[in-house]
This record gives C-alpha cells, sequence and structure tokens, in this order.
C-alpha cells in the first residue's frame, strides 16, 4: 500500500523534486560552500587569509538605515572594500556628491 | 492507527487534485512562484553567511584601528610594539589602505588600494590559485600591483601594464600591473588595487611609522577576546574589532533582515493565501455531491475533513518542494533577468559569482512557511465540506 501511495504521481512529483533538490545541495557543496572540499572556498579563504579580511564589496543596507553617506551600515566602510555604493556590483558606486574630486587612473598598455 | 485507511484518504485526495486539475493548479504555480522567490533570497544570502562563518577561522583574531574626533583615522606603529608585548599575541602586521574616488564613464566609483606588508603577509597557502594571470606580489615587489577582476575590467587592464594613479592633489603612483586574481575571489577582491605597504604608504602621504590599522593574531583564538581587551585598556583612541564581529557584521548585514524582497514575497504569500480560502470555500455542486455520496457510503465528518487537508497538504508540499527547487537552480544560476532589481534595499545581486547556501533550517523553514499557512487557511473550508449533509446534497 506504501509503495502505491509512492506511484501516486502526486506524491511522486514531491519526492522527484525533493531528491533532486538533495543532489543539487550536495554538488552544490561539494563545488561552493564547504571548504574542506571546496576548491572555490579554498581559493577565497586563501584571499581573505591574505588581506587579513577584506569587506564584501556589496551592499546590503536597508534604506531606512541611518548614515547613508559613509559608514554602510555598521561601519563596514571601516574595513577595506566596505565602502561602496554599489550600481550593479561590477563598479563600486559613491554618492553622487557635488564637492568630491574623483582621482584619476590611466592605464599604460604593455608594448607588444 | 489505522494506517491503511489513511493511505487510502490520501490516494483519494491525490486522484481529487488530478481530477480538478486546473484548480490545483491554480494554486500550486502562485504557490511554486512564492516559494522560488523567499528561496533564491535565502539560499543567495545563505551564501554569505556561510563564508562569513568559514573566514572567521582565516580573519586576523584582532584589527585594531586608530580614532581621531570619533572616526576612523591613522595608527600609529609603536602601538603594534605595545600590542607585539601582550602575553599571547603571535604577530602584529600593519596594513595601509584607502579608497579611489574615481570616474569610469559617466559613473563615480570607488575602488580600493591596499598595502601588504610583503615580509610578514600570511600569504594563504592556496593563493597562487586566485590568481588569474600573472602571478602575486611576492616580499620586495616595489611598484607592482594585483588587480581584483573588476578594476581590471574597468579599466581594460591586463598584466604587464602599468597604472598611473593620481589623487586630487596631483600625488601620483604608478604601479606595473603583475597579476589579476579570478573571477572566484571576486566577492573579496573585485574593487582591490593590491600593492606592497611602503607604495600604498608614499600614495596615500601616511608617515613611516604610520598605518591604517594593525592585525593581531594570537596563539590561540580563544585568547582573541582577552587580547582584546588588553589592547583597548592599553590605548583609548582605538577602535578593536575581534574577528567575531567582523564576523557578526558580515552575518547581520547579509542575515535573516528584509527587504523589498521580503515585502514583496510576503504580499505574493498572502495573495496565494487568499487564493487557496477563495478556492477551498467554494465548494462546487459537484464536489458537494462527491462528498454527499461518500458519506453515504460509510464516510466519516472527520475523513472528509482528513481528505481535503490531505489535498492542501499535497499541493504545499508540491509546491514548496518545486518551489525550492527552482529557487536553489536560479540561485546558482546567478539569479539571471531580475538581478538588477535586487540592487539597493537590503539585497542585491552581483554579476560575478557568490556563494550560494542553504542551512537545514532554511530548509525546514521553507516547507513550515509553504506548507503551515496552506493548512490553516484551508482547515475552515475543509470543516464545512465535511459537515455537509449527505441527503441534500445527493438530491440537490
Amino acid at each position: 500500500m506504501v509503495f502505491q501511495l509512492i506511484k501516486e504521481k502526486n506524491i511522486l512529483r514531491i519526492l522527484f523534486a525533493i531528491i533532486i533538490f538533495i543532489v543539487l545541495y550536495f554538488y552544490n557543496d561539494r563545488i561552493t560552500t564547504n571548504y574542506r572540499q571546496s576548491r572555490d572556498t579554498q581559493m577565497r579563504m586563501a584571499v581573505v587569509n591574505t588581506l587579513g579580511g577584506p569587506a564584501i564589496p556589496i551592499i546590503a543596507q536597508c534604506c531606512t538605515s541611518r548614515n547613508l553617506a559613509e559608514g554602510i551600515y555598521a561601519r563596514r566602510s571601516d574595513i577595506p572594500g566596505g565602502f561602496c555604493f554599489h550600481s550593479d556590483c561590477d563598479v563600486v558606486v559613491t554618492p553622487g556628491v557635488v564637492s568630491e574630486k574623483v582621482y584619476r587612473l590611466k592605464v599604460i598598455k604593455k608594448k607588444p | 492507527m489505522n494506517l491503511p485507511k489513511h493511505i487510502n484518504i490520501c490516494l483519494t485526495a491525490a486522484q481529487n487534485l488530478r481530477r480538478y486539475k486546473a484548480k490545483s493548479l491554480a494554486i500550486i504555480v502562485p504557490l511554486i512562484l512564492v516559494m522560488a522567490t523567499i528561496s533564491f533570497m535565502m539560499f543567495s544570502r545563505g551564501g554569505f553567511v556561510k563564508d562569513a562563518e568559514v573566514a572567521r577561522a582565516f580573519l586576523p583574531d584582532v584589527t585594531v584601528q586608530g580614532i581621531y574626533a570619533g572616526r576612523v583615522g591613522k595608527i600609529s606603529l609603536h602601538m603594534k610594539t605595545e600590542i607585539g608585548d601582550i602575553p599571547h599575541v603571535k604577530q602584529v602586521i600593519p596594513r595601509v589602505w584607502g579608497y579611489l574616488p574615481l570616474r569610469i564613464e559617466e559613473t563615480d566609483a570607488a575602488f580600493t588600494l591596499m598595502g601588504l606588508d610583503l615580509n610578514h603577509a600570511l600569504y594563504g597557502k592556496k593563493l597562487p590559485w586566485t590568481v588569474d594571470t600573472g602571478s602575486f606580489l611576492v616580499p620586495g615587489d616595489r611598484n607592482k600591483a594585483v588587480l581584483g577582476a573588476g578594476v581590471a575590467v574597468s579599466f581594460e587592464a591586463d598584466v604587464g601594464d602599468r597604472l598611473q594613479i593620481e589623487d586630487t592633489l596631483g600625488n601620483k603612483g604608478e604601479f606595473e600591473v603583475v597579476g589579476i586574481l579570478n573571477d572566484i575571489v571576486q566577492v573579496y577582491s573585485t574593487d582591490l588595487i593590491i600593492v606592497s605597504i611602503e607604495d600604498a604608504r608614499l600614495f596615500f602621504g601616511y608617515g613611516e611609522d604610520e598605518a591604517s590599522d594593525l592585525l593581531v593574531y594570537t596563539d590561540a583564538p580563544e585568547n582573541a577576546d582577552m587580547v582584546a581587551w588588553e589592547i583597548t585598556l592599553m590605548a583609548d583612541n582605538t577602535r578593536v574589532l575581534t574577528s567575531k564581529a567582523l564576523t557578526d557584521l558580515v552575518k547581520e548585514a547579509f542575515g535573516r533582515r528584509g527587504g523589498t524582497f521580503q515585502a514583496m514575497w510576503l504580499m505574493l504569500l498572502v495573495a496565494v493565501l487568499l487564493l487557496v480560502w477563495a478556492q477551498s470555500a467554494h465548494i462546487s455542486v459537484d464536489v458537494s455531491k462527491e462528498i454527499g455520496i461518500l458519506k453515504a457510503v460509510g464516510w466519516g465528518t472527520g475523513e472528509i475533513i482528513e481528505m481535503r487537508m490531505m489535498e492542501s497538504l499535497i499541493m504545499g508540499l508540491t509546491g514548496a518542494s518545486t518551489g525550492v527547487l527552482f529557487g536553489f537552480v536560479y540561485a546558482l544560476m546567478g539569479t539571471p533577468g531580475i538581478s538588477g532589481y535586487c540592487i539597493g534595499c537590503a539585497s542585491i545581486y552581483p554579476k560575478f559569482p557568490v556563494p550560494v547556501h542553504c542551512d537545514y533550517q532554511s530548509l525546514l523553514l521553507l516547507f513550515v512557511i509553504g506548507v503551515m499557512p496552506l493548512m490553516v487557511v484551508s482547515a475552515v473550508p475543509a470543516w464545512l465540506a465535511g459537515i455537509i449533509d449527505p441527503d441534500d446534497t445527493i438530491r440537490g
């Protein structure tokens, strides 16, 4: 009877989704999150270790929190990499202020 | 407990859902959408939180910053010697870093120039893996830089090129690009320009005995708090951050704090529950007749209610499991299509790969919030269906 229940399409769908999820979970754990097995995590931690803990350069701030111009949420700006108003996380965007002048960065290409 | 009876009721409920396919889909599809939304959000944040927990073992035990007028300023290297004398302190490494406000096309951006003490840096064993092209800095390197992938892409810089940086006062720095970090580590390095501490000092105008902060490593992590207290007592104008504090900051920032998405998700969930209520409360003539016949052939009120609740349970489990699966796959894919809408309030999704993780508590919570409200909302309609009078319904 239990077998009959498992054979029922609606129940089978639930089991199928859970099994696929478990497979993906372990795959993801192995690839990206588990330090012992994941090369990606080992690489990220090597950077954290060498640099002495940079902040994640991503804003995760509620718009109602105070001190928007500096001190991203709980003083994260005081950790290197923490000062950021990201537009889309390829570029770290600073707030649009009138008075602040920008630095200049020029790349001189290597001669072939 | 009469297990076969309950299994039979469950099978009947499953068959009912199949027979009334359109009605079932009208509930399951929005539920999948709702569950997928909350799932990808939770799993994306879970990745940051998990990373922060793992990173704690690799952070300096204590980070000391100088405070002037209540704001972070330079710290004197005299402190380094004093901190080094505290029992259980193994190593104190100064670091000099600052921001480079730059304009890329029409966008104002801030990158981070970080100077490392290359003679004493704790080179992570797997560091060579993180370098996509070129190599990392080695002790003795001067006027050389390693770039995060975001910087390299923004300025189309490559190994061998030279970076000329000029601040607003006209101070210049020129660095040869010797390495570019890979995509995997962008979550920590996308905006970094890593140089030697001497070069950073020169560029930012720091004195020989000044640094931005001091990284303190103890002989055992359990001594971190004690060392932190000692430093606090030693100097009043310092901010002392333990690795736990830094980890907690990331957890707070990326943890369960809500934002636009949670509000949106809550609205969607309420909409689905209203839909379930509307669908369940309205018992069609056909369904009434079926229930009447079931009661006429001996089904009790409790069994009818159980069947109706079982229908809700199967719908809830189908919606929750499929939604969670879709959400997980979507998070692994980097939320294509809607990543732009995640920007800003409490949650954003960057273009570079970020870790995705789900823990057991999150999973349990997802199933509870996916199934329980559905069961609760359908309880009253189930009871209403259970008390239908068979005589009245069969005769019409």
